[in-house]
């Protein structure tokens, strides 16, 4: 529980992630652990952004008071790694502590807080390019200023103290997820409207290489019935539509559907399957248990901690495997209930509160309250 | 109740008087944009300078003088008569670097340089004599001193002994900066903007580049801006060059060909020796240009703030140094990138509402009267 206080916190937290073309998980976590701040009286944040003539989407807008710099994301970004300026401290108010909520690290002379997902680039070279790798490295050098670096998972713990980081630097946080309230009636048009009457196999996220898709679609296929349902933007160097070939006409791809639709697919599917070859944490997964929807997802990565024991891990590399442990969840419904209750009640005690919650005792321990 | 504050631009003379034109139309134009509407004031202008600037007009109250404003001691002379009759009790704000010999009060003045005290070369005799005199007498009477940088306030009270609380600076803002550092053209092209006047430091530049292009074969340099007193100096520095062939000398040339050629140089080099805020400079840093700068202007804050040594700022006599430093802009990639990166994130620091903002408190100040209860200094003009 916290203290109540005379003066709050003041934070700052850059959510320029927002704005990115493909926003995906790091920006929902941003925004998920400021609107849990928000709601709290001992924490005031600031939000910090380059300029923009748009807003983003509503599922992305943090609800907090944001300042924008006149510098546009790639000059702030570079310029930041590259010659630690435009110091960000006067623009954003001279608050208590500066919070690079996962990303760039915004140049500071206040006490930092750097949040690192994942460290995928490193163990998959070939999931990022170039560019990607050039600018997760240089984020991940800037990052060993903060006085903590924030992790969502023991595995991404692991790969930073494998990178060197210190341990008394890193701090594994877990991200959460807001509880949603199912929509039977949505998810049965959702079904019926794309002629769904068999099982349904559930993927969400950004479609990107480590997401691991073309093994997911070669275990689908090899069963008898399931339809794999693709929901979720493009990122980047994926050919989706080669990668599901093998399905036939067994596979629904939405592509990017607001946030009401991909809940409701939660509920529509009979199994939630998330293979990637690595996650920092893999928010689908928390949010599939919230819905109470079985998950078949990676052994090795965080997928496995987020799940404990609601549900089933495979190696993401084994197609039968991962068939294996799908049929199993479809052809027994004893087991789906199991799994599917145990999800929804682990997934209740991992909220953005909790995730506040735990980011405010970092926020102490680097101010030494 | 119609607002006391005159606001006198009749210095304003279109084309004449180059960065202290720039200077008063662009920070007027911003507080039209930027400042509360409570606090309008008339601007006093002939008819030119409005047919040149209708912005003005269209953000503020004006009162147009018939003269073409061209000929000098007419124009001080209305200053005296036309307008001081007309801002019979207002406070006044004169944008031209002097105070008319009668003007109402209270009173502020622009300052844009000490150049007739520090530099009385580049003038002729009748100028800098009249200049001698009227500006240290300007300040001495004036209730504000506006200075265009911090720079420019810091030698008013060195050079001229100003109590500092008489002193504010009105500094100049840019609009957007540009989204990334610029990539240059081939052939890789210097510039260089600037009227040809002594002090612009031309000779310096034609040297330096002469010994770069030694080991450049493709590098450029392009001299813009308008004839000054030295033209005929530059042009034979040009001519007697062994790579005059590759350094062109435009002349003055239009806003929009300005931007053009500032977009696609790979560095500006600018070696002046004497300005008072150095716009061309803050505009090639908004543009993601790198710029290279002679040390002891205001343009060595702009490009060295931080305290950060990131050898941008250049001796001002010394050719070597400046074929030396050219020369690693021109090979090292990383070198540009980061220049230009430092000048953008130093360009967005200069807004126009920062402007509009100074200039209000300015304003402010001046209709709320001196605020330590001594005059300012004797004046002999009329009070209001």
């Amino acid at each position: 529980m916290s203290f109540p206080r005379s003066s709050p916190i003041r934070v700052a937290h850059l959510l320029e992630q927002c704005w990115h073309r493909v926003p995906g998980g790091t920006a929902v976590a941003a925004v998920g652990l400021a609107r849990g701040l928000h709601a709290r009286t001992d924490v005031e944040v600031t939000g910090l952004t380059a300029r923009h003539r748009t807003v983003p989407p509503g599922h992305l807008d943090a609800g907090v008071p944001t300042v924008a710099s006149r510098l546009p994301r790639a000059v702030l970004y570079e310029s930041w790694h590259r010659l630690h300026r435009p110091v960000v401290d006067r623009l954003v108010g001279h608050p208590d502590l500066v919070h690079a909520t996962g990303g760039a690290v915004p140049a500071t002379d206040l006490p930092l807080v750097a949040t690192i997902h994942d460290l995928a680039w490193r163990r998959h070279p070939e999931v990022a390019t170039l560019r990607g790798h050039r600018m997760f490295e240089a984020w991940l050098s800037d990052a060993r200023r903060a006085a903590r670096v924030v992790c969502p998972s023991e595995a991404t713990r692991g790969d930073l103290l494998e990178a060197g980081f210190p341990e008394h630097q890193v701090v594994v946080v877990p991200l959460g997820a807001d509880p949603v309230a199912a929509d039977p009636e949505l998810a049965l048009r959702l079904r019926a409207s794309h002629g769904l009457d068999g099982p349904v196999v559930l993927w969400v996220g950004t479609v990107e290489p480590r997401k691991n898709l073309p093994v997911l679609a070669r275990a689908v296929a090899s069963l008898d019935g399931p339809t794999l349902v693709v929901v979720g933007p493009t990122g980047w160097r994926e050919d989706l539509s080669a990668a599901v070939a093998p399905l036939g006409d067994r596979v629904v791809v939405t592509g990017p559907v607001d946030e009401a639709v991909k809940h409701a697919w939660f509920d529509a599917a009979d199994v939630f399957c998330f293979p990637s070859l690595l996650e920092g944490f893999g928010l689908p997964v928390l949010e599939a248990m919230g819905h109470g929807t079985p998950v078949v997802t990676s052994a090795g990565t965080a997928t496995e901690e987020v799940l404990g024991d609601a549900g089933l891990t495979v190696d993401p590399a084994d197609v039968d495997g991962l068939a294996g442990a799908v049929r199993r969840v479809l052809g027994d419904s004893d087991l789906a209930e199991r799994l599917g209750a145990a999800g929804r009640l682990r997934a209740a005690t991992m909220t953005w509160d909790a995730t506040a919650e735990a980011t405010v005792s970092v926020y102490r321990e680097v101010l030494h309250q | 109740m119609t607002c006391r504050l005159a606001v006198n631009l009749l210095s304003l003379v279109p084309g004449d008087v180059g960065g202290a034109e720039e200077y008063a139309v662009r920070t007027l134009t911003a507080y039209g944009r930027h400042g509360p509407s409570d606090l309008r004031p008339v601007v006093y202008l002939s008819q030119v300078a409005l047919d040149a600037h209708p912005d003005l007009g269209a953000a503020f109250d004006v009162e147009v003088h018939p003269g073409d404003g061209r000929s000098r001691p007419r124009r001080i002379l209305a200053e005296s008569t036309w307008l001081a009759r007309r801002t019979t009790g207002m406070a006044v704000h004169h944008f031209g670097g002097r105070i008319p010999a009668r003007t109402s009060r209270p009173v502020a003045v622009t300052v844009h340089d000490l150049q007739p005290l520090d530099e009385p070369l580049n003038f002729s005799l009748i100028k800098r004599r009249y200049l001698e005199w009227a500006l240290p007498r300007s300040v001495r009477r004036a209730d504000l001193v506006v200075a265009v940088s911090d720079q420019v306030g810091r030698r008013i009270v060195d050079r001229l002994g100003t109590d500092p609380s008489r002193v504010v600076v009105v500094p100049i803002g840019v609009g957007a900066v540009a989204a990334s550092p610029a990539e240059p053209s081939d052939p890789p092209t210097i510039l260089y903007p600037a009227v040809t006047h002594p002090h612009k430091n031309h000779l310096m530049l034609v040297e330096a580049f002469t010994r770069l292009a030694d080991h450049h074969p493709t590098a450029r340099l392009v001299l813009t801006g308008g004839p000054g007193t030295a033209e005929a100096e530059v042009a034979n520095a040009v001519a007697a060059s062994r790579h005059g062939d590759r350094i062109t000398r435009t002349g003055r040339i239009p806003a929009t060909d300005l931007a053009a050629r500032l977009a696609t140089a790979i560095v500006v080099a600018f070696p002046s020796t004497y300005e008072g805020f150095g716009i061309p400079v803050l505009e090639a840093m908004a543009a993601g240009v790198p710029v290279l700068v002679a040390d002891g202007t205001p343009a060595t804050d702009l490009v060295s703030d931080g305290g950060v040594d990131r050898d941008a700022v250049l001796a001002p006599h010394d050719p070597q140094v400046w074929a030396d430093r050219l020369g690693r802009v021109l090979d090292d990639r990383a070198q540009r990138t980061d220049l230009a990166l430092w000048g953008l994130t130093a360009a967005a620091d200069h807004t126009w509402e920062a402007s509009a903002a100074a200039l209000e408190q300015t304003w402010r100040r001046l209709l709320a009267g001196p605020d330590d209860g001594q005059p300012a200094g004797p004046d002999t003009g009329p009070r209001g």
